[in-house]
């Protein structure tokens, strides 16, 4: 997009999930070479004020390209509408490029998208034998002229994690380390990653309800320290689904159903259920659950009360639902 | 002086006023009219289950304040009217946004209550959700309830004494609406369904409100009710995955659901010694009610009680329902 080439169309329409990839497509945009840039957001702007916007001509006749971010927040009412449908296909003195930050592409931009050309940014996926970042890291690698040595990308997906923006920025810092056209090694990647711990609400969980009382301490310290106070209503909420999640599996489990019924009434892959969930529901009987459960109904009402020390109550429940003792 | 008062015509020839049409609730009626007749100033709290008929006794009471035309019932002079459509300058009802009485409409009622009424002899200010305003809202409402300006009225909707502050309530002549009687309930339901016994049965779950009533006759509100009995099946037959995911079905129906569960539990109670509300069910009540012994139907309607106060609360009502049958029936 960095400079317009012959088949420019008056609209550009680039969708999806995955912000960080949106935003570096907006930023191309900004940079159109010979091309004044307007920059509006969808935002609370009427349709017949983009209209308007999109018609009126600059001073000198200059070329014009707008950038309507969030463009699934334009209602796409008649305006925009007849506006689409009267542009001419040849007519590039304003082009219009929507950044619609949604997986499903509104039908007014479908149909921009008709007479232009459509990008799609989908959310990437993390799946286990289909983990789209880490492809995107050797793309990204590959864009910065780099080349990165076995293992660095799941490495670096590893230790950062799935934000794109902060994976990119360690693959800019890596490119600067090791110049453009070499490869980059792990022992490289170490040296320019500054590692920050995460965790989440449901990581938090999971290790509750696997009986790892050390990590779930651990994992709920690194919470609070990045969440502060505002963690605790999302873990008393990720404590009861996986106990709600385990008495349904302990129940089919004492029931003698098939493993892989069991995995498909809880909506889950029967390798990952026979590896991460049934081993938790074998260390939980169904009297220790329904404990359990009313644990957290009074952890519910306290953190959602006026307690005062609601992280406490907190730290207590992980701590009893997790001991061995229970 | 007919001519200047409609009211004195309507008392004199004993003809029936827009305040009669106000039924079974002598006390709020006697109190409405005092303050028509300009005999009481001070503000109204109206204490009364929702649907037993404050905001109609009080909108009634406003019209015959505001007639300038027949005075009776259907009256379609243009002050009526205005009510009706709820467009009358110096009529202002404030109501609960997201379950709370904000601060914003509270200031706003209290500022136009000192700008004289438009049309009117009298400007009203209707608050229903006394019960629901927040402590800013409150204390915004409290110097003007102590002296209300003479050419204003305040009236103020709750439905428990008890959640107002006691520094509203004291600056407020209380008038409790009790709940409408299951005949005339029925009466009313059998205008638009002649089903006797189905009349019977709703007018007996609405708990005398009458709104409730009307709105449980056309909402397929048996349906859900029979699928509320179906919990207490499934958590008898001990059915986790069948009764948790029945509770999910229904999220944000679940205050409802425990109204009724409320219901169905004390008639599996009572199933045998007194009148039941879902009468239709009585035989399945029977045989559900020897299958656990009186202590638990006893721990479950306490706990379903005290689930229902603990609404307000925001807490996660999806867990707490799943956990209260887990508590009584698999401990």
């Amino acid at each position: 997009m960095a400079a317009p080439s012959p088949a420019s169309k008056p609209f550009v329409v680039v969708f999806g999930g995955e912000d960080f990839l949106l935003d570096r497509e907006r930023m191309k945009a900004r940079t159109w070479v010979g091309r004044q840039v307007v920059t509006v957001d969808g935002d609370g702007l009427a349709d017949h004020e983009l209209v308007e916007l999109c018609r009126t001509g600059t001073f000198d006749e200059s070329l014009r390209v707008v950038i309507l971010d969030e463009a699934n927040k334009v209602k796409g009412d008649k305006a925009l509408k007849a506006y689409i449908k009267e542009k001419d296909e040849n007519d590039i003195a304003t082009i219009l490029v929507a950044i619609v930050r949604s997986e499903k592409l509104p039908d007014v931009w479908a149909q921009a998208g008709k007479k232009g050309r459509i990008i799609e940014r989908p959310k990437l996926k993390t799946w286990d034998r289909n983990n789209e970042v880490v492809k995107w890291i050797g793309e990204e690698a590959k864009r910065l002229g780099i080349r990165l040595a076995k293992g660095v990308d799941d490495t670096l997906f590893a230790l950062v994690g799935h934000d794109l923006g902060r994976l990119a920025g360690e693959i800019q810092k890596l490119g600067l380390l090791v110049g453009r056209g070499n490869e980059a090694s792990l022992d490289q990647l170490r040296l320019v990653l500054a590692p920050s711990p995460s965790a989440e609400a449901w990581q938090v969980a999971e290790a509750v309800a696997d009986k790892d009382f050390r990590r779930a301490m651990n994992l709920l310290s690194t919470l609070y320290k990045s969440e502060g106070d505002d963690a605790n209503v999302p873990i008393a909420y990720a404590l009861m689904k996986q106990i709600e999640k385990l008495m349904v599996a302990r129940f089919m489990f004492d029931s003698k159903m098939p493993e892989e019924d069991m995995a498909s009434a809880l909506g889950m892959h029967p390798f990952r259920f026979k590896n991460s969930l049934l081993p938790m529901v074998r260390k939980h009987s169904m009297p220790d659950l329904i404990k359990h459960m009313q644990k957290l109904a009074s952890l519910d009402a306290g953190v959602k009360g006026s307690t005062r020390s609601k992280r406490t109550l907190v730290e207590l429940a992980v701590l009893s639902i997790a001991s061995v003792a229970a | 002086m007919f001519q200047s008062n409609p009211c004195a015509v309507s008392c004199f020839l004993k003809v029936k006023t827009v305040l009669d049409e106000v039924r079974e609730q002598p006390e709020g009626v006697r109190f409405l009219r005092r303050i028509v007749e300009r005999k009481f100033t001070n503000p109204l709290l109206l204490i009364g289950d929702e649907g037993v008929g404050r905001r109609f006794s009080v909108i009634q009471a406003v019209k015959e304040i505001y007639c300038t035309g027949t005075q009776a019932a259907g009256c379609r002079c243009f002050n009526c009217m205005q009510i009706d459509h709820g467009i009358h300058p110096d009529l202002m009802i404030v109501g609960p946004e997201n379950g709370e009485v904000k601060v914003g409409p509270i200031r706003e009622l209290v500022s136009a209550s000192f700008n004289g009424p438009s049309v009117a002899p009298l400007k009203v200010f209707v608050i229903d959700g006394a019960d629901k305003m927040n402590a800013a809202s409150a204390n915004a409402i409290l110097k003007t309830l102590e002296e209300p300006p003479s050419t204003a009225r305040f009236f103020l909707l709750a439905e428990s004494a008890g959640k107002v502050i006691p520094t509203i309530k004291s600056r407020c002549g209380i008038v409790r609406y009790r709940p409408l009687s299951e005949p005339f309930i029925v009466s009313v339901l059998q205008r638009s369904d002649d089903d006797c016994t189905k009349a019977l049965i709703i007018a007996r779950m609405s708990e005398g409100s009458i709104g409730r009533a009307v709105q449980y006759m056309g909402a397929g509100r048996l349906a859900f009710r029979d699928k509320v009995f179906g919990f207490l099946r499934l958590a008898l037959e001990k059915n986790v995955p069948g009764l948790f995911s029945s509770i999910d079905s229904i999220e944000k129906e679940l205050p409802l659901a425990l109204r009724f569960l409320e219901q169905i539990v004390h008639d599996i109670i009572m199933v045998s010694t007194s009148p039941i509300i879902h009468t239709d069910l009585a035989q399945e009540f029977g045989k559900m009610r020897v299958q656990r012994e009186e202590e638990v139907w006893h721990q479950m309607l306490t706990s379903v009680r005290e689930l229902r106060e603990k609404i307000r609360s925001r807490v996660h009502l999806p867990f707490q329902v799943k956990n209260l049958f887990a508590q009584t029936f698999w401990v």
